[in-house]
């Protein structure tokens, strides 16, 4: 009986469960797009990350080992496991047609012990060991394909790397030991390890790192290996990664991304839950009635209420349907749009796992949106059926606890999908915040309405009046508006703040070009060499190779996650903390640095006044490793430890490409110590940048040279790409805003029906019905608009504040266009559906039950 | 305002089947003059209240005011012409709940862009015993102050023909015949042709003449 009820319900009302599931789904999708999509790529990842890693194990470090750590390695790795050992670095390349930096990779016979490097001519790795690797043993290499554009090297052809003249043997036309590529700063090229020897780019100093990859006979030993390596390796900046940790660490960029593409899906979910919530209160606002006599006939609370959940629960279920289809095809775009960040063909399918998710929040979804509503039947008094006034069909909500399911809901999605409890509680937190400032601003703008009743125009004055006497209505749409004009705006905001930083700097501050690993004795030959070409270097950095030992006597101790890391803010600590540091000394800090905290350096170091050499650091690092200003720092300078108090934190601006570090040691302690020089040379046009690098690199060929234009190109068209995926994500919540405003002026003008009608029964024209409804909903657009454009502002603000470190810039445009836009949308969507009712019979509506 | 009705003719579907309600229904209304509908449930008479109204159309026959055909106006047009010469007077008040009932008087002098609405409003609302009502809202209020509300709406722009269809039909005895004073005292006073559908005989008599509708045709009691 009571299932036949609930069929016979859902089938009454087919269009109300229609549209239900049209706007729950819509927001789903965006949703479960995405999860399919980090499932796919996770699957992809966990079933090549071995071929990333090229290997079960690898150890890594940024300099060679000692003797007893290459015996401890032996010990533990060599019984039962084949080794390739590979070194990486930057060097210049020089070709007749110019130089580049590129990324060197030196291998041995056995790389790579798992995974592919398919060449242009064939394909090398584990399954074809042979062909024999014709880079082995001769002087020629694998070059990547942006060489050949870049510098039109084809194979056979020759060029310089260091003091070693090489030919092109073949071009790389795929690496799967690489995940995100669009990351790197420099192509990459592969050439005979043994050939470093004579190349001379690896001298002292030289930023390299030298990795030993291990491919292990019984791949189930991997993490016992690692535990034991880690337990004789003392120093953190010895790496030790296993295919597993290799594979989330290369595509931690493309986590990050699909983290706050998540973020952005949670909103479009949570404007389609308003939408749906919504549109269940004019369904129950129908049915409140129907209710009350079905209680005055003996049904029980629990039953009525049960009986209307079981509804939303199917409807729930049921928006698993179209969630899924429209998934399926949002899929494609959505790895379209990514895939160029990946070297794997990503191929993502409706996952089970991204199929359980909908079904979940689908179901626990629509329940807990529509509990609000739900509970009131409960409340309701069939005996107001006999009271002499109107019989009241409005729900009102007197209970805020029965919002918290939906909010602890919203919360504990927003911090699974950040992957941090911080990111994920201050999303959360400023959403709210948001919501609150639109509810204030609303409800002020509804106060400011009442004051329409001294208006001549009627059409004005009841506009408005009804717009300030529907307040719960009225402000529904001005939030859900507000909310969908901050979101499309946050976007370009943020890129036009980021890509003026760029372009600003790039007339002023930015140098053209970046020169690392100078030599201590080059220092003087490289100066002389640029005074002669009439060059101004903006200063010399040393750069000092360093580990931290203790920080306040506490040894600083290596932090790794056998189990993967559980939020992003332990990853990127571990990170921070794992890799090895580069330490520079000066008299004073740069015009690209602000002490934030601290004192500047009190001059050089005096070892008769002071105790401790002073250290400044930067804000962020001193953050994530919980450094603050009076720590006593002990370092390991190649072999010799030296002490110093923290004295500031320093805020640097790194956008402006200026020789920066993460720590800085007051002048006159590290003067002495083993180091290599980096410098900056100021903006100069392309022919003689070109040039440049050419006679640098003939020169001093172990001098790496980065093109800093190029990088920020680099990086501007990486942001664009992730920008799309972000706005196709903003967009689809955009689209979930005016579906969810479609659902309110339409559900708004459906109950209204009566109301308008009557307008005609006394007499007014069909052009002032439909500007009656128009300017209302014009009104609240217009307003609510303006002020999300307004807040996009703020909160563009406050991201670049303290993200981009203060690239805003005020672009009034976008904001202005995005508050017109939707006032021209919601006043269209007005327009169509008062033109429906106006053509409705007068005679049909009136003679409805109301 | 003369009301003249020629062969007016209306039914509906009732699935396969067809019900006339109005079989050429003739009926001439002089200026001033006060008519009362009677007949049973289901007779039609809200039927041809709407028809009179012009907020339903007719299958054949026409409705002349005035020596203006309505019936062949446009919805706009009869729109209009209502807004200006008819009044309505529902059994079920339909005020428009959102304004208060100075405003649902003031509407329709409103949108006829009429001056003074306020205070003609506010002095139909104080004939009407309501001046302490005046920004109440209709939930607010009783049935009784809700017809009373939708009389002096009905009356606000000094309509030609006032059409009321049970307007006492939801009140008690007491208050349906307080009700009705207002009702018949101002059609008096303003001389409007009215038209009073009722099923009531005593509220009939009231009127100057009482026509039963059966059968679809109007008999004169």
């Amino acid at each position: 009986m009571f299932l036949m009820w609930i069929r016979r319900e859902l089938l009454r009302s087919w269009k109300f469960g229609l549209f239900f599931i049209f706007n729950l789904s819509l927001g789903l999708t965006g949703y479960i797009s995405l999860e399919a999509f980090k499932v796919s790529l996770e699957d992809t990842l966990n079933q090549n990350s071995k071929a990333i890693l090229s290997a079960d194990l690898a150890v890594s470090i940024r300099r060679e080992l000692t003797e007893n750590e290459k015996t401890a390695l032996q010990r533990v790795m060599a019984k039962d496991s084949e080794m390739s050992e590979t070194y990486e670095f930057f060097a210049m390349l020089s070709s007749s047609k110019g130089s580049r930096l590129v990324m060197v990779r030196a291998i041995d016979e056995n790389y790579p012990l798992y995974g592919s490097l398919t060449l242009s001519s064939s394909k090398v790795g584990i399954q074809q060991k042979t062909p024999k690797k014709e880079i082995i043993g001769s002087n020629s290499a694998w070059i990547y394909p942006e060489l050949e554009a870049q510098l039109g090297l084809r194979k056979g052809d020759s060029f310089q790397l260091g003091q070693l003249q090489l030919k092109v043997s073949d071009i790389v036309a795929k690496d799967e030991t690489q995940t995100f590529r669009a990351a790197s700063i420099a192509p990459r090229i592969f050439i005979d390890r043994s050939l470093l020897a004579q190349s001379g780019l690896i001298q002292f100093g030289s930023t390299y790192s030298v990795n030993y990859f291990f491919k292990l006979k019984n791949d189930q030993l991997t993490e016992d290996r690692k535990t034991e390596l880690l337990k004789v390796f003392k120093d953190p900046a010895i790496q030790v990664e296993t295919a597993k940790t290799a594979s989330e660490e290369s595509s931690h960029q493309l986590a990050y991304l699909s983290d706050y593409l998540g973020l952005v899906a949670i909103i479009a979910l949570f404007m389609s839950a308003l939408g749906a919530a919504y549109l269940f209160r004019l369904f129950m606002t129908e049915r409140v009635r129907e209710v009350a006599i079905l209680r005055s006939l003996g049904l029980q609370a629990m039953r009525a209420v049960s009986l209307y959940a079981a509804q939303v629960i199917i409807l729930g279920f049921l928006s698993l349907i179209p969630t899924v289809m429209v998934s399926s095809l949002l899929l494609p775009l959505l790895s379209e749009l990514l895939s160029s960040l990946t070297p794997f063909d990503l191929h993502p399918v409706m996952s089970l796992k991204a199929v359980f998710m909908a079904l979940i929040l689908g179901v626990i979804g629509s329940f807990v949106i529509c509990l609000p509503f739900l509970l009131k039947i409960q409340d309701l008094k069939p005996a107001r059926l006999f009271a002499e006034e109107k019989f009241s069909t409005s729900i009102d909500i007197h209970r805020p606890w029965v919002f918290l399911p939906g909010l602890i809901l919203f919360w504990l999605l927003a911090v699974a999908e950040s992957s941090s409890f911080k990111v994920g509680s201050l999303f959360v937190g400023a959403f709210f915040g948001v919501l609150l400032i639109l509810y204030a601003v609303g409800m002020a703008l509804l106060v400011v309405l009442k004051s329409a009743r001294k208006r001549k125009n009627w059409i004005f004055k009841y506009s408005w009046l009804g717009l300030s006497r529907r307040r719960s209505s009225s402000l529904a749409i001005f939030i859900a508006l507000g909310l969908g004009s901050l979101l499309i705006n946050v976007l370009p905001q943020l890129k036009v703040g980021l890509q003026n930083e760029f372009k600003t700097d790039a007339v002023s501050k930015v140098p053209s070009l970046f020169l690392f690993d100078i030599q201590d004795e080059q220092l003087a030959p490289v100066q002389d060499f640029l005074q002669q070409e009439k060059f101004e270097s903006i200063g010399f950095s040393p750069m000092i190779r360093a580990r931290i030992l203790k920080i306040n006597d506490q040894p600083y101790e290596r932090k790794s996650e056998e189990r993967g890391f559980k939020t992003r803010e332990e990853e990127m600590e571990a990170r921070f903390r794992n890799r090895g540091i580069n330490i520079s000394y000066r008299e004073k800090i740069s015009a690209s640095e602000k002490i934030v905290e601290g004192r500047n350096f009190s001059g050089n170091y005096d070892a008769s006044k002071q105790k401790y050499p002073e250290i400044s650091i930067e804000a962020k690092y001193a953050g994530r490793l919980r450094m603050k200003v009076g720590d006593i720092l002990q370092f390991d300078v190649q072999g010799v430890q030296i002490e110093g108090q923290v004295i500031n934190l320093r805020k640097v601006k790194w956008t402006s490409f200026q020789p920066n570090f993460f720590i800085l040691v007051q002048n006159g302690v590290l003067n002495e110590a083993p180091k290599t020089f980096i410098t900056a040379l100021p903006k100069m046009n392309e022919a003689k940048k070109e040039e440049l690098q050419l006679q640098l690199a003939k020169k001093f060929p172990n001098i790496s040279i980065v093109d800093v234009q190029r990088t920020v190109n680099e990086v501007l068209k990486i942001s664009d790409q992730m920008s799309w995926s972000l706005e196709l994500m903003a967009a689809l919540a955009l689209f979930t805003g005016y579906v969810v405003l479609y659902s309110i002026v339409s559900g708004q003008v459906n109950l209204r029906r009566w109301e308008l009608n009557m307008l005609k029964v006394v007499g007014a024209k069909f052009s002032a019905i439909s500007n009656y409804l128009v300017i209302e909903f014009v009104t609240l657009s217009f307003c609510a608009g303006l002020i999300g454009a307004s807040l996009s502002m703020v909160v563009s603000y406050v991201i670049s504040y303290f993200i981009f470190e203060g690239s805003f810039i005020f672009n009034w445009i976008w904001p202005i266009l995005t508050a017109l836009g939707v006032c021209l949308l919601s006043g269209l969507i007005a327009f169509f559906a008062s033109r429906r009712v106006v053509r409705e019979s007068p005679l049909v509506i009136l003679q409805e039950e109301r | 305002m003369s009301l003249l009705i020629k062969n007016l003719e209306k039914s509906f579907n009732q699935g396969e089947d067809k019900l006339t309600v109005l079989a050429g229904l003739n009926l001439d209304i002089k200026n001033g003059e006060r008519v009362a509908i009677v007949g049973q449930s289901g007779s039609g008479k809200s039927t041809l209240l709407s028809l009179l109204a012009g907020l339903d159309q007719a299958d054949s026959g026409e409705v002349v005011v005035d020596g203006v055909n309505i019936s062949a106006m446009s919805e706009e047009q009869i729109t209009e012409f209502r807004g200006q010469n008819i009044g309505i007077i529902f059994q079920q008040y339909h005020l428009v709940a959102h304004l208060t009932s100075l405003e649902n008087v003031m509407l329709p002098m409103e949108i006829l862009g009429r001056p003074d609405a306020e205070a003609q409003a506010q002095a139909l609302l104080k004939e009407m015993g309501l001046e302490h009502r005046m920004n109440q809202f209709p939930s607010r209020m009783s049935g009784g102050e809700c017809q009373r509300v939708a009389i002096a709406r009905a009356l606000a722009v000094r309509p030609k023909i006032l059409l009321a269809d049970e307007p006492s039909g939801n009140l008690d005895t007491h208050t349906g015949e307080k009700v009705m004073d207002i009702f018949f005292n101002a059609a008096k006073k303003y001389q409007i042709t009215t038209i009073l559908v009722t099923h009531s005989e005593e509220l009939a008599k009231r009127c100057q003449k009482t026509l039963r509708l059966c059968e679809g045709q109007l008999l004169e009691v």
